[in-house]
């Protein structure tokens, strides 16, 4: 428990005073009010600090629009078969329940910067002191050709968590030995730099453990190099030799049309045809950055390096995969990170509490093939106005078998803890 | 031999190690010690033996701003459960002594502990930043 401090102590007897001339339900709304939207890996985290860290001198909400948070994080290894659907979904009831914060269940539609107050699909509206923005990527449909929300629904992204993890699933286990996989990578920035290409691991690995000798695995990239690529292709050549094809832009000159009805993606070199499409499209900050004008030409937020305040609003932070953040990569342990530094500047705002210099942290484990995991990782720090990384580290290739069983075993201690961490 | 087999339950968990510092001689701390007393003999060549222990002593004897501890921990918090148990993978740190958190703090950010997550994580530690953390993770309770 912290001290109480004069100003929380002239806060309640404000209140107090209030209480004798107004009716008393207005008690609770004088606390500094912090308003959170999007429960995701950012969102639920910094819920969570700002409830845990003030001891109830904050009236924390989070507005979500989902009952439960599937992560993007692990869902790969979900595809591979290495975790049940279950285990990689969480429910906002701790949150609720044990840190008493306000969960809302609603989609918010409209920020009103002026008057700081929060408008949801149902009309209704939430007042905010300080506002956390956490809505995650949004996809770029039109951004491969003939790809659509619709065609989404036959050809899955599944680079949001949830029911669209489901429908890769699905495709994946109906897939027989002799049909293949084609994969469309996403171009940059966007959500998880390792996640295609572990995502391919487990589809290989798929096609592997069933006994397919004649199914594949291609992957049309839009970019002529990738995160780890070193490590994968390493690990490609010695598990998945027969199933895995890379090709860079310069090989397959350009994704000219998808047609997920037919299952073909059209490319300058050929027409490619698989059972199961699976289309990554281009990625930009969530729908509800945009329509606060938070974003700027790139499509996702400029903000503080320092506190990862809104470079355009003082009283807005952005998090996790909408901000842009410098040197740190897009991922769910990066907007962990952010948001313990947004939810310290903003309890230092709203009750002087210390506010330290910003550290940042990201590692990103990979698995490409059973007990083989690998990471990239790095610290970051603010400096001259930009995050940049401070130090880095990344497994080798050639390491013996005995550490990558060690790195996969810490991912899913990792796992455990980070989930804990955001949503209790 | 004996050596050997510390090198290598070294690189185990923290767990791992604090059992061998509470249960053997060979123990870090009483290694490097045992070397540096060697290495007086010897004409004082060591000094690199003779640093840790002099390091974890200076920090130890810092007055930490628990604050600033809470404020770091909250990373470790990321990969280190809290409330997590023995059985992960990812040792629990909350609620250690002080001088394992920074005698193991010392070693990865000399290199002389391997994980290369927990290298990188102690190269942008301070002697400052250690003893908050320490301060603040070894005063835990849930």
């Amino acid at each position: 428990m912290k001290k109480m401090n004069r100003r929380h102590f002239n806060t309640l007897l404000g209140a107090g005073a209030a209480s004798m001339l107004v009716p008393l339900p207005i008690l609770g709304q004088d606390k500094p009010k912090v308003v959170v939207i999007g429960g995701g890996a950012g969102g639920a985290t910094a819920a969570r600090y700002l409830a845990k860290d003030s001891d109830g001198a904050l009236d924390v909400t989070l507005i979500e629009n989902s009952d439960t948070y599937t992560t993007c994080f692990y869902s790969n290894l979900y595809l591979g078969g290495f975790r049940d659907f279950n285990s990689i979904t969480h429910s906002y009831d701790t949150l609720a329940s044990e840190f008493g914060i306000t969960v809302v269940k609603g989609y918010a539609t409209e920020v009103d910067r002026g008057a700081q107050s929060v408008t949801l699909a149902d009309g209704s509206s939430v007042p905010y002191d300080r506002l956390i923005v956490a809505p995650g990527i949004d996809l770029i449909y039109d951004s491969v050709p003939g790809y659509s929300e619709e065609a989404a629904e036959i050809a899955p992204h599944a680079w949001q968590g949830g029911s669209q993890t489901e429908l890769l699933k699905t495709k994946m286990d109906a897939l027989e030995d002799g049909q293949n996989i084609i994969m469309v990578a996403p171009p940059n920035p966007y959500r998880c730099p390792p996640g295609p290409y572990e995502r391919a691991s487990m589809m290989a690995h798929m096609i592997k453990a069933k006994g397919f000798t004649n199914s594949r695995v291609t992957i049309l990239d839009v970019k002529p190099k990738f995160s780890k690529q070193g490590l994968f292709t390493e690990g490609w050549e010695s598990h998945y030799a027969d199933i895995i094809e890379w090709l860079s832009p310069e090989v397959h000159g350009g994704v000219i049309e998808v047609d997920a009805n037919a299952g073909t993606v059209e490319t300058d070199l050929d027409t490619f045809e698989g059972a199961v499409l699976n289309v990554i499209p281009g990625m930009k900050a969530g729908a509800i950055a945009t329509q606060a004008e938070l974003t700027n030409e790139s499509g996702f937020c400029p903000i503080d390096a320092e506190t990862m305040r809104s470079a355009v609003d003082e009283n807005i932070f952005v998090i996790g995969d909408a901000s842009i953040a410098g040197a740190m990569p897009k991922s769910g342990f990066s907007a962990n990170s952010q948001a313990k530094v947004a939810a310290m500047t903003i309890r230092g705002d709203l009750t002087d509490s210390k506010v330290f210099p910003a550290r940042y942290a990201n590692t990103c484990w990979s698995l490409i093939s059973t007990d083989n995991g690998v990471k990239v990782g790095a610290q970051y720090a603010a400096e001259n106005g930009e995050i940049v990384a401070t130090s880095k580290f990344i497994s080798e290739t050639g390491e013996d078998e005995a550490l990558r069983k060690t790195t996969y075993e810490e991912s899913i201690g990792w796992y455990d803890s980070i989930t804990a961490d955001m949503f209790g | 031999m004996k050596i050997r087999m510390l090198i290598s339950q070294r690189r185990n968990d923290v767990k791992n190690v604090d059992f061998i510092t509470e249960h053997s001689v060979f123990s870090s701390l009483s290694l490097a010690l045992s070397v540096a007393g060697l290495a007086l003999l010897l004409g004082g060549l060591s000094v690199k033996a003779l640093a840790n222990p002099s390091i974890v002593d200076q920090i130890l004897q810092q007055s930490p701003d628990l604050d600033y501890g809470e404020y770091l921990a909250s990373e470790c918090a990321g990969c280190h459960n809290p409330e997590g148990d023995t059985s992960s993978s990812v040792p629990v740190i909350h609620g250690l002594n002080a001088e394992k958190l920074v005698q193991a703090l010392v070693d990865y950010r000399e290199g002389e502990r391997e994980n290369s997550s927990m290298q990188d994580v102690a190269s942008n530690l301070g002697n400052e930043e250690i003893a908050a953390l320490a301060a603040y993770l070894s005063n835990y309770s849930e």
